[in-house]
């Protein structure tokens, strides 16, 4: 065993050292997905948490600091991944963190209730040169399982420090502190059992590296990089093409195709290493025991008892946010954002009106929308964060397989549709859990037929003002219309542009557990501040463009340029039975969905005051054009914030352009169908 | 015979070898998507390419792993159990993995 260490130990580069002196040292902290990550990283930084993005990627970079007397940790929160393979962009980040930004050291979080599946990722971190402090988190959760790790056991048999945690009720993090600031201090400490390859790939291994001696640029490692080259990882295999010699690359092709099982050999290597190192650590005193997980499963993941379930969370979701976040909606919109108007038209009655208009109307107006959607969305990402944390989520998306695979989807594209109706901008965003390109970019084109809040607000006000008795029944037509939509658009796509492209489906699915309220509390301020800096920013300046369309060049929004090019659409909309004010509406619809009833009060004359404008509407607009309005707007091009993240995501204008028209073209059509068919049955009057 | 079985459990990879020599006497792998809720099974074979058998192992799922199938139905995904950890995996997934049916605890 010991000559195995020394051996295994000067195969590798020696890891960074760090002077006595120096107190600041770059963290990363790296772990599976599940394993209470994300509350570690809000114990040790806060508020002090800087979101951003990868440089070049679409994936979220946290970054923070914790400060102690002897000690200052700049921590990088790496995204959740189960292996450092180059299998998705978290993946790959992960790996490129280590090997680039040179981390003085790195905490790994593990989930001691699955410790062999945790410590594989481990075994692929010891292979990259950065010292590692393993966190064993969610030690009540294993033992709830009837699993008991002895930790310092566990630290002998790894060579590495090995801390226990109960991150949930803020146990052992000075320990891990502690543990942190000795290891930087003296990283010679270091000296980890490291995994070998299995027998039968022992010398192809060899062959590679001596292929790939003095071949490999800085920061990669010879005998790093045959072993990516062995488990087929497309980048590493990419960048040694470029590394080589033409012959020497076809020599390493050939061996590379001649073991093709090796990547087989490479994983149960690994797990027979963890074998080897858990076995004394982990005892099992209570076997057979049904767990809280297994119990709740029973009805959760239940083929018909889940689905009822899944509908039933659905339900008290929505109930909740429109109850909860309504009231504080309003008294947003009036008592804040409709005082700051009056305030500064007072405090501004020198300027020049344009001036104080575009103020009032334009930034304050779109501020105003953007503002009155936190509440709604607070209250969501609450449920959702809680649903989330709770471990629920993952089986609904495992209910929710069988229905995506219509749409050539599978059970991950349903979480971030849910979150579409909070919001389109989040959901776009949130089909990065989805690994194959393919079935991320169709989710993303599906993701604006989920009707989201700001249009379900139009219609919890236009429904009942047209509908009277029959609102209820018109709403949840129309929601069920546009979710019919999607499916249809989705099957056809899956049939015709995204043929063939059929993903795997693996989930987790995660033992149950109590919900962190901080942990969700940080969920919610992320997402609203995400919001406001994405969405925001674009909203108001699209108000502002949209106010002074309407204010020029008359005096009068009847001769406003938004006008005129509303009436040149009159000739398409008497097919819908929309005059060039609805029409106005749709378009002004395109900053921010609410949009539409605040466009409506004006071009009818009543003002901002909603309260007139459901009287006034409903004398000069009939039930079918009411109805055709409502189908269109519910289904009409997504939101320009949504427009902006779906361009960011995608990083094409083809796709974005294409869903835009087709989305026209549907919410077109369904408005023709609707209205023709409602004055057929003579709701025209 | 018995040196036989124990020395295919070390190298699955010659299963294929040893079926064709003896096709009545070898141990009979299934896919997994054949294999009823309740079952415990040995993973003794992983078919359908690198980028699959790499995403499996990370997941706990590799030659030798023991999974438990949780749920099974005659579609629809299906849930395991393995290295302490659920797993939904798609049917496409469970398809190319080979295992060998223990008995019944």
């Amino acid at each position: 065993m010991n000559d195995n260490r020394k051996e295994s130990r000067s195969e590798l580069p020696s890891v960074n050292r760090i002077g006595h002196t120096e107190k600041t040292i770059l963290l990363g902290l790296a772990g599976q997905p599940n394993v209470g990550k994300s509350t570690i990283f809000n114990l040790l930084t806060g508020l002090s948490q800087h979101v951003g993005n990868w440089p070049g990627k679409t994936v979220e970079r946290k970054a923070g600091t914790f400060s102690r007397a002897d000690i200052t940790l700049r921590i990088v929160d790496l995204p959740g991944t189960y292996s450092l393979t180059a299998n998705s962009a978290e993946e790959r980040i992960a790996r490129d963190f280590i090997l680039h930004e040179r981390p003085d050291l790195m905490v790994m979080v593990a989930d001691a209730s699955a410790l062999e599946r945790n410590l594989y990722l481990l075994s692929e971190l010891l292979m990259l040169p950065v010292p590692v402090v393993l966190a064993l988190n969610m030690m009540d959760m294993a033992e709830s399982q009837g699993v008991q790790v002895e930790p310092h056991v566990l630290e002998a048999a790894l060579g590495l420090p090995v801390i226990p945690l109960v991150a949930s009720k803020n146990q052992g993090m000075s320990e891990l502190i502690d543990s942190i600031e000795r290891l930087s201090r003296k990283p010679e400490l270091f000296q980890p059992v490291r995994p070998e390859i299995a027998k039968p790939h022992r010398q192809v291994l060899a062959a590679i590296r001596s292929l790939l001696s003095g071949q490999v640029p800085e920061p990669y490692h010879e005998g790093w990089v045959a072993l990516k080259l062995l488990e087929g990882d497309a980048e590493i295999t990419e960048k040694a093409r470029t590394w080589l010699q033409q012959d020497t690359w076809q020599k390493v092709e050939g061996l590379l195709k001649e073991h093709e099982d090796a990547v087989l050999d490479i994983a149960s290597g690994r797990y027979e290493w963890i074998a080897r190192m858990v076995r004394a650590a982990i005892t099992r005193p209570r076997l057979g025991q049904v767990s809280v997980t297994d119990r709740l499963d029973r009805v959760a993941v239940h083929p018909l008892w889940g689905m009822l379930l899944l509908l039933a969370t659905f339900g008290l979701v929505f109930w909740l946010t429109f109850t909860l976040a309504s009231p504080v909606q309003e008294w947003l919109d009036v008592k804040v954002v409709g005082s700051l108007q009056s305030w500064v038209t007072a405090g501004m009655a020198g300027a020049p009106a344009w001036l104080v208009n575009l103020l009032v109307e334009g930034v304050l107006g779109g501020a105003g929308v953007v503002v009155t959607f936190v509440p709604i969305l607070a209250v969501f990402y609450a449920a959702l964060g809680f649903l989330e944390d709770s471990g629920y989520l993952a089986r609904a998306a495992y209910v929710m397989d069988r229905f995506m695979h219509f749409m050539g989807l599978h059970g991950k594209s349903f979480l971030p549709l849910f979150l579409g109706f909070g919001c389109n901008v989040p959901a776009v965003m949130g089909t990065r859990v989805i690994a194959s390109p393919g079935g991320r970019l169709l989710t993303i084109l599906l993701a604006p037929l989920v009707p989201c809040s700001a249009r379900l607000v139009v219609l919890a006000f236009l429904a009942p003002t047209f509908f009277g008795q029959a609102a209820l029944l018109v709403s949840w037509s129309l929601v069920s219309l546009n979710l019919l939509v999607l499916a249809v658009v989705g099957v056809v796509l899956s049939k015709t542009l995204f043929r063939g492209q059929h993903s795997a489906f693996i989930m987790e699915l995660p033992l149950y557990h109590l919900p962190n309220p901080r942990t969700i509390g940080i969920y919610i301020w992320n997402n609203i501040w995400a919001f406001l800096r994405k969405a925001g920013t674009l909203i108001v300046l699209i108000s502002v463009l949209i106010w002074a369309l309407s204010s020029y060049p008359g005096a009068d929004i009847e001769q406003s340029y938004l006008a005129q090019f509303g009436r040149t659409l009159e000739p398409l909309g008497q097919f819908m039975g929309l005059d060039w004010r609805m029409i106005v509406a749709l378009l002004s619809s395109f900053i921010a969905k609410e949009n539409a009833i605040a466009t409506l009060g004006i071009l009818y004359g009543t003002g901002e005051e909603t309260a007139g404008l459901a009287e006034t509407l409903v004398t000069v607009v009939s039930p079918a054009a009411a109805l055709s309005f409502l189908v269109v707007s519910m289904l009409f091009i997504p939101c320009a914030a949504t427009v902006a993240v779906m361009f960011q995501e995608t990083r094409s204008w083809r796709w974005t352009l294409f869903i835009i028209l087709l989305l026209l073209g549907i919410a077109l059509g369904a408005g023709i169908a609707v209205y023709q068919c409602a004055q057929w049955l003579g709701l025209g009057i | 015979m018995p040196v036989g079985s124990s020395f295919m459990c070390m190298t699955p990879l010659m299963n294929a070898v040893d079926v064709d020599v003896k096709p009545m006497t070898g141990p009979q792998l299934v896919s997994l998507d054949k294999i009823p809720p309740g079952a415990s099974v040995v993973v003794r074979k992983l078919e359908g390419g690198r980028e699959l058998a790499t995403r499996l192992a990370a997941l706990g799922l590799s030659i030798e792993s023991h999974v438990k199938v949780l749920q099974n139905r005659s579609h629809g995904p299906l849930l395991v159990l393995v290295r302490d950890t659920r797993i939904a995996l798609g049917r496409g997934q469970a398809l190319k993995i080979l295992v060998e049916e223990l008995g019944d605890e």
